[in-house]
């Protein structure tokens, strides 16, 4: 008999499996416990209380008196077992809005579309005119369009008699570099379904394949996130661990997203004729079952980087039975298709006069755009930004600390609430803080350095930083910043600076040349980019101007799977990138290492610092 | 002249600074030796901050920066005055074939010539032959370091230590294995000499080796 887990406040009874984890067992049920490690117990996230019931423990798995980490007890018994609400993991908020009027309101529809569809009238056959139904419906849409056709996919022939018969003769048409990819219905319009996935979020857009108008978007945790939040927990789970089948989950994950994403619409999965992913090599080997073992080993390489299409039914998606899934080829290593599609929608071929382009997140692409080449590289900047391995670290999500700034406002007014600290803060929803996230802790570690309350290499002065009062936060737990965060977030940046850094140098150039940055991606377009300057995050002059451009790999996305013309784009755009191994440069740890600290302050540059800051 | 200066001036990072001074000193006729003591106990001291988390792994890359610098100033001096200034001892590190992580290795080493051990460094992903080969053309050196982050690289440390076997020359050198999940245990299965939990242990198991 398997021991049952009962769940407070859930009030849910769980059976365990055979030797199953805490853990585990609470997720299968659909609870969403935190959890960054793949279960290794080392991201602390996934805590829970059990008030009654045996279970075998992990060493060193209890982390506090009556709590244990989930992932490092199996039952023994029946437990009751309490989630407190810090270790259920918030929605996380997934940016699927950017910056580009144009994408996707249908005004740029394409000269050329990525999918031909057209509404047609098939003559019927008559005695002295009895060619095949393929081929009358092939001669006829030919006829009619810029393109010739040459043939129909095998599973629009299964159903093409009955199909054009049903319809009477008239019906809607989705051509596919040559090929028929679906007869339906007149009034059922082919759907193009364009999706970003990233190891965190996915951004999914559904779009009208002809003309390009966007229909609705939606934005999902990763289903396969709860396996390892960054790329290399993921990947090992999904090699150590064949029990949990990861292409099966991001799979079925995708298809029930976007069957959820049609139905709200009052449209089916299965007019959806064309789908085109990006997203780093990871998600792509890992989507795709491509093989991992070369891509997690020293010199990491990639299956392959070509474009990849082939039938939807293939990978067991939902969508129309002949409909095409494409993915964006990779740059190299773990660069993806992702920067490729942000590249594209940016207009980086457009605008190369020594601009910056960058993805920030736990690793940062980023793309010098010089009128030679384009100049790129991945900087390993880790999970600070996403709030991991900080104390009091969250994702952007309710409750998080969004902003902060000097000084204190009005009590308990708005989203704003004086704390009896030097800082004012705003959380995200609104409500009271929880935790800080990626862009609150870049503007409370500049907040303190303008008060002098952290010296330019990164030392507070005393002790930690309050931020928020016990009695303030949501947990009645004094919300802080420690040494040790500070240092998470200066490995970050010296991993962000150092890129700019060895990117200009590679392209000949300094970085006081850079004449613009381009910043997409959700975290990048949170932060407060001042004061990344003021720290010095981005090695470029002050006044450079920065945009920040939204989810531009989403958006990208949307443009490659609309537009046959930008398949020539990304082509241009991947034969002139260089690649630059950053970590193997041969200054990447001098630079890395000056690149962690603050930029001093005028005081801090004209004092003898030998006095010594804190002790 | 003082070369209490150079010590703080080090020890706070201020490289310009640092510089002035060691010019400063050689041009008052200090010792090439004396301004290499004098950076020895900086970064001995930035060690020990680092070990008490009040420097962090940076600190430590661009003390040893600062410091390559410095050897380069006083290098003419430190032959003049005979010798390299006299180390302690010798160690080849490196980390293991299949794993390219070189952080932690880069602070056991910049600790080690921080407390005066010559240090060769053969890099990251280094198949056992490297190891073997550096032995040979290092006779003098006493000990081995292996750094070892990821858990697929423990075979290949295993390899490391059976190839040194191999060649004959496990008797001449100790190894020790660092890494982040690595443990006694770890060390033991792959036919380690020791497990140096942090570069201080790594540091102190060097000395003992060499006898100071």
């Amino acid at each position: 008999m398997n021991p049952v887990v009962h769940i407070n406040p859930l009030d849910r009874a769980i059976p365990c499996l055979p030797g199953e984890t805490l853990l585990d067992c609470i997720r299968r049920a659909g609870v969403r416990l935190a959890g960054d490690c793949g279960g290794r117990g080392t991201c602390g996230r996934c805590r829970v209380e059990i008030e009654r019931g045996e279970a075998d423990r992990r060493e060193a798995a209890p982390v506090e008196a009556g709590s244990v980490l989930a992932c490092g007890v199996r039952p023994r018994e029946n437990c009751r077992v309490t989630i407190p609400p810090e270790s259920l993991e918030a929605n996380p908020e997934v940016l699927t809005t950017h910056s580009f009027p144009g994408v996707g309101a249908g005004a740029y529809a394409p000269g050329a579309p990525a999918v031909e569809c057209r509404t047609v009238r098939i003559p019927p056959p008559e005695m002295h005119d009895a060619r095949s139904d393929a081929e009358r419906v092939r001669a006829h849409v030919s006829a009619e369009q810029d393109s010739p056709v040459s043939s129909l996919d095998y599973r629009v022939l299964t159903t093409l008699s009955t199909d054009l018969r049903g319809n009477d003769w008239t019906v809607s048409v989705a051509t596919y570099r040559g090929e028929i990819i679906r007869v339906g219905a007149p009034d059922l319009a082919p759907l193009t379904l364009a999706v970003d996935i990233g190891t965190t979020t996915c951004a999914l857009y559904l779009l009208e394949s002809a003309g390009g108008r966007e229909i609705d978007t939606m934005g999902v945790e990763n289903p396969q996130a709860p396996r390892g939040a960054d790329v290399v927990t993921r990947l090992a789970a999904a090699i150590h661990d064949p029990g949990h089948d990861l292409q099966r989950t991001i799979m079925e994950g995708i298809g029930t997203h976007a069957t959820r994403l049609c139905e709200r619409n009052g449209r089916r999965p299965e007019d959806i004729v064309h789908a085109l992913f990006v997203g780093n090599t990871a998600m792509h080997h890992l989507f795709l079952g491509l093989p991992l073992e070369q891509l997690v080993n020293a010199p990491y390489v990639p299956a392959t980087t070509a474009e990849i299409t082939l039938k939807s039914r293939e990978l067991g998606l939902p969508f129309a039975p002949g409909s095409v899934t494409r993915w964006l080829p990779n740059v190299a290593g773990y660069v993806g298709g992702d920067m490729v599609a942000t590249l594209l929608a940016a207009g980086v071929l457009q605008n190369r006069d020594n601009q910056l382009y960058l993805d920030i997140g736990t690793n940062t692409e980023m793309c010098l755009a010089t009128p030679e080449r384009l100049y790129m590289l991945s900087a390993p900047s880790g999970p600070a930004f996403e709030g991991a391995h900080m104390e009091h670290g969250m994702r952007a999500a309710p409750g998080a600390i969004d902003t902060v700034a000097t000084g204190a406002g009005p009590t308990g007014a708005g989203p704003t609430a004086r704390t009896g600290t030097p800082f004012t803060y705003t959380t995200i929803g609104g409500g009271k803080p929880r935790g800080i996230c990626g862009s609150g802790i870049l503007d409370l570690i500049c907040a303190a350095r303008e008060q002098g309350l952290i010296d330019w290499r990164g030392r507070l002065r005393q002790g930690e930083l309050v931020v928020v009062p016990a009695d303030e936060a949501a947990h009645g737990r004094a919300i802080t910043l420690s040494q040790r965060d500070i240092r998470q977030f200066q490995l970050a940046q010296g991993a962000i600076a150092c890129g700019v850094i060895i990117l200009a140098r590679s392209a000949g150039i300094s970085p006081e040349d850079i004449t613009g940055v381009v910043v997409a991606g959700a975290f990048g377009t949170h932060i407060n980019m001042n004061n990344a300057l003021k720290l010095g995050m981005l090695p470029v002059p002050e006044s450079t101007p920065i945009r920040q451009i939204g989810n531009a790999a989403g958006a990208g996305a949307c443009l490659a799977a609309v537009d046959a013309g930008a398949a020539e784009s990304i082509q241009t755009i991947l034969e002139e990138i260089r690649y630059v191994e950053l970590v193997t440069a041969p200054e990447f740890k001098t630079t890395f290492a000056r690149a962690t600290y603050f930029k001093r302050t005028p005081a801090e540059r004209d004092t003898s610092n030998t006095k010594g800051a804190a002790k | 002249m003082n070369t209490k200066k150079i010590t703080e001036l080090l020890v706070e990072l201020e490289e310009d600074k640092v510089y002035d001074a060691v010019d400063e000193a050689i041009a008052a006729g200090v010792s090439g030796r004396e301004i290499l003591k004098a950076s020895q106990a900086a970064m001995a001291t930035i060690g020990e901050m680092y070990k008490r988390e009040e420097a962090f792994v940076a600190d430590m890359m661009f003390a040893g920066e600062i410091m390559r610098n410095i050897l380069t100033r006083i290098q003419p001096l430190l032959e003049k005055e005979g010798g390299k200034g006299a180390t302690l001892g010798k160690a080849i590190i490196g980390t293991v074939k299949g794993d390219i992580h070189d952080l932690g290795k880069d602070v056991v080493m910049i600790a080690l010539e921080g407390n005066g051990f010559e240090v060769i460094d053969l890099g990251v992903d280094v198949p056992p032959e490297k190891f073997v080969e550096a032995l040979k053309n290092n006779p003098d050196a006493k000990v081995v370091g292996l750094s070892v982050f990821l858990t697929s690289a423990f075979p290949s440390t295993e390899k490391t230590v059976k190839a040194i076997a191999d060649s004959g020359k496990r008797g001449q050198v100790k190894i020790m294995v660092g890494g982040a999940p690595v443990t006694e245990v770890v060390a033991r299965e792959t036919g380690c000499d020791y497990f140096a939990e942090d570069a201080a242990a790594g540091v102190s198991f060097t000395r003992s080796v060499y006898g100071v």
